[in-house]
């Protein structure tokens, strides 16, 4: 029987949308490989807002840490097409006019090059709760694809491994002070990705030194860090 | 984003125009600052991190520092140099494809961006303004080239990689062989004229069957009283262990200590390339220029010279291992030859009663006339006497002939050419001279200049240095006074162009001897010592040394400083190339000359050699506008 009303109504995607999306279906994502191995997607969004669950997503910037090092070359920049222009007040921070929002991508094609730039790489991201939600729920909407990558948080990470900062840095702008890095294009999606990278770099670097070598560990030691706060 | 580059990202731009703010980037293509960001990636270094150590394979990347401190420091932890934001490292060794000299520290929280080293080649071939950069001046070149060097030298003598070096880099001179069939006397002739510990019989392919030490003689030989017309293979010890030369040193030990052996045969390919003793690993000696100076003035037997004369080789070995500029280094090789000579002469002069009394001067001629020996030198030399009756004459001669096979029996050959002060057109009172040169200088014939260029660079080396002196100021003023006879020796000069090439870099050589090899002495070193010849006899300067005479000159015949340095420069980086060259060749058992193929060299010393021969075209553009040719 078929129940219409039960189902969001599914992207009319085109034949090579298909195959693209049918592609990123099964992914593995390894995090036993050391640090040095790994590669990384940054990823930051723009938004229309700050509800991740309802604002619309309107860009994705990406770059990719692999070996240690940040990837110029092949990195992400999209932006997504609306139907219609946000807000005035969210144009002003992000900088992104309502014609270039209006220019962007079609949604579902703009996805599938973050999905297919970010791979089966770890993503990262600061506040990576927020940019995690709006992916996800942007991803099964035009996609129809539930992904279950893994996420790391560079604010929570920061946080943990510097206490003594933590507290006059909430935002990234305040990490990136504290840790001296001149950002010299910012309020971009991919200029925060890159900036986010380079936080991503320092705390790599931190993370070795406390004898945290893989992506695994990191996870069991803020799992075991949000039973604490928890308990 | 940018319509022409549709690849170009934001943080691309960005990236760019950072980039662009300094040198060389400001300079160069948009497209080309594109098609290198795209290629960099951005690595983070703690403080006290290390971005770079020396060694010996090539650096993987070039940095570019983004932001924060890097320090070059040296083995010990002096910091040589800094980098700030914009800098880019280590262009030389990058361009040697070298290790790094220096350990690169991050001084404080540092990021740099990295450029593949492949990319970096591909950029210097693509952009013309990078590339310049990355070239262009020739002294900081050398100072580059000169670092990593000393680098690769300082790896080779640090003690503790002293036996994980190949063998072949303790081998100091052929081996000493002989066939087996030969008789012991011939062998152990050859051991003492050589002062070698051991001799190898070798068959006639090269392959070493046997091997006779000097303990072998003891017991074998003198106890066993074993005549000496037995053939070799009669007492050698039959079937040797040998090593591939290529073996590390610890090898050696370990199977000189197995076997009980102080002397090892170096194969390669089954073939005879050296030898090792157990000396040779525990007493790399150090040696000194005080020492062996010390050790000249001691000497009282002329016998005892051929070994010391090994130890200035030695020494200038090490010297040039320790990354000696070539300057200092033929100075001081030079200045011990002179010793050694001096020493020589006074031993020999005092003993001959016939000498006494009578008034004569020793000259030094050609290279060592000039303080310009390298390791492969002939002698040259001659001799002023103020007068002599025919005895006398005959007894002059009869010492200069057990100086030239004393001086050959210390390593520096016969002159081919007979230009010796044995040879009794050589050995000429100061009135003979004078009639000699002039005949020269008014002749001008191809064989008088040739002569005068061997003969004007004399140098007085022991005996009355004022007949030396006498002919000097004579000749300065007798030169002067023919302008015909310097334009004549211009004109010769000129003859001997540098071997740079219009569509190659360089011209080879298509001597059948040595193929596809630039003679670095004839076509690299020759047109300035011609040059600086004619300028400091033009300018009646009494030195002989060519940058010594490129200064004198200098201020007379009106050559800006900063030429003047550029050419001394390029002559000593010349000088420096044929040390090497045949420090080399010794290395490795062969007779060292001055071919070199340009091939072998790396990408920074084929560059500063094309600029070098650049320069020697300089100087012939001088001496030509000079004297209108």
């Amino acid at each position: 029987m078929i129940w219409p009303f039960d189902r969001a109504p599914h992207p009319v995607l085109d034949g090579a949308a298909r195959a693209r999306r049918d592609a990123l279906r099964r992914q593995h994502f390894d995090l036993a490989r050391p640090f040095d191995a790994v590669r990384w997607a940054v990823v930051d969004t723009e938004t229309g807002g700050l509800d991740a669950r309802h604002d619309p997503l309107l860009a994705i910037g990406a770059v990719a840490v692999e070996a240690g090092h940040i990837v110029l070359g092949p990195s992400l920049e999209t932006g997504l097409r609306q139907t219609r222009s946000t807000d005035a007040a969210n144009i002003l921070i992000h900088g992104i006019g309502g014609q270039a929002q209006r220019a962007g991508q079609v949604p579902c094609l703009a996805l599938l090059d973050w999905l297919e730039f970010a791979r089966e790489s770890p993503r990262v991201a600061f506040h990576a709760g927020f940019d995690q939600t709006i992916l996800q729920r942007e991803t099964q909407a035009q996609l129809g694809l539930r992904t279950k990558a893994p996420w790391f948080d560079a604010a929570v990470i920061a946080q943990l491994l510097f206490p003594d900062a933590a507290p006059r840095c909430r935002h990234l702008d305040d990490w990136l002070a504290h840790f001296n890095i001149g950002v010299y294009a910012r309020h971009g999606a991919l200029a925060d990705a890159y900036a986010t990278a380079e936080l991503w770099l320092v705390l790599l670097a931190a993370l070795r030194r406390e004898g945290i070598v893989t992506p695994r560990q990191l996870q069991s030691l803020l799992r075991a860090r949000r039973w604490l706060i928890a308990h | 984003m940018n319509p022409t580059q549709p690849l170009a990202n934001s943080l691309h731009q960005a990236t760019l125009e950072a980039l662009r703010r300094q040198a060389p980037f400001s300079a160069m293509a948009a497209a080309d600052v594109l098609w290198l960001v795209q290629r960099l990636s951005v690595a983070y270094f703690a403080q006290d991190e290390a971005l770079l150590e020396p060694g010996e394979s090539a650096p993987a990347a070039l940095y570019i520092v983004k932001q924060g401190t890097v320090a070059g420091t040296t083995r010990d932890g002096q910091t040589v140099f800094q980098l700030a934001a914009g800098e880019m490292f280590p262009l030389g060794a990058l361009l040697a494809g070298r290790g790094v000299a220096n350990r690169y520290l991050a001084a404080s929280d540092v990021f740099c961006y990295l450029l593949p080293a492949q990319d970096f080649r591909t950029l210097l071939a693509q952009s013309a303004a990078f590339n310049d950069f990355c070239t262009r001046r020739i002294a900081s070149l050398l100072e580059e080239s000169q670092r990593a060097v000393q680098a690769e030298y300082a790896l080779a003598l640090d003690d503790d990689d002293r036996f994980k070096r190949p063998l072949d880099t303790l081998i100091r001179r052929a081996p000493l062989a002989i066939a087996p069939n030969r008789p012991l006397r011939e062998a152990l002739a050859a051991m003492d004229a050589s002062r070698a510990g051991s001799i190898v019989a070798m068959d006639t392919a090269g392959r070493p069957v046997g091997i006779l030490t000097l303990k072998d003689v003891l017991t074998r030989v003198t106890l066993a009283e074993v005549p000496l017309d037995t053939a070799v293979s009669a007492v050698m010890t039959p079937q040797p262990a040998t090593l591939s030369a290529d073996a590390a040193v610890a090898d050696a030990l370990v199977l000189m200590a197995r076997q009980g052996i102080h002397h090892l045969p170096l194969v390669r390919q089954d073939r005879l390339v050296g030898v090792v003793s157990e000396k040779d690993i525990f007493a790399l000696r150090r040696l000194s220029v005080e020492s062996v100076t010390s050790a000249l003035a001691r000497i009282d037997d002329p016998a005892h010279l051929p070994g010391l004369a090994h130890d200035i080789g030695d020494l200038a070995h090490n010297l040039l291992a320790q990354g000696m500029d070539a300057e200092n280094l033929t100075a001081i090789i030079s200045g011990l030859n002179d010793r050694l000579t001096a020493r020589l002469i006074e031993l020999e002069s005092t003993r001959d009663p016939a000498l006494a009394g009578l008034s004569w001067c020793w000259l030094a001629l050609g290279s060592e006339g000039r303080m310009e020996q390298t390791l492969a030198t002939d002698q040259d030399n001659a001799l002023i006497f103020r007068t002599a009756d025919s005895d006398q004459q005959r007894a002059l001669r009869a010492f200069a002939l057990r100086v030239n096979t004393r001086l050959d029996a210390c390593g520096f050959p016969l002159c081919k050419g007979g230009i010796m002060a044995s040879n009794p057109q050589w050995c000429l009172s100061a009135g003979e001279w004078q009639h000699q040169f002039t005949v020269w200088i008014e002749h001008g014939s191809p064989e008088a200049l040739l002569n005068a260029s061997i003969f004007f660079d004399f140098r007085p080396l022991a005996g009355e240095t004022a007949l030396a002196s006498d002919l000097r100021d004579w000749l300065n003023r007798s030169a002067r006074k023919n302008p015909r006879f310097l334009h004549q020796m211009a004109a010769n000069a000129l003859r001997n162009r540098p071997p740079l090439g219009v569509v190659r870099d360089f011209v080879l050589s298509d001597d059948a001897a040595h193929p596809h090899t630039l003679d670095l002495k004839l076509n690299g070193a020759t047109p300035f010592v011609d040059a600086a010849r004619i300028f400091s006899l033009a300018a009646g300067s009494s030195q002989t040394n060519t940058a010594g005479r490129l200064r004198e000159a200098a201020p007379p015949l009106r050559i800006p400083e900063h030429e003047l340095a550029d050419w001394n420069r390029a002559f000593h980086f010349l000088q420096l190339l044929r040390l090497r060259h045949q420090h080399t060749q010794l290395r490795t058992g062969r007779m060292p000359d001055n071919h070199v193929d340009p091939d072998t060299l790396n990408p920074l010393d084929r560059r500063i050699l094309k600029e070098a021969l650049r320069q020697a075209r300089k100087v012939q553009a001088r001496l030509a506008m000079d004297y209108g040719l």
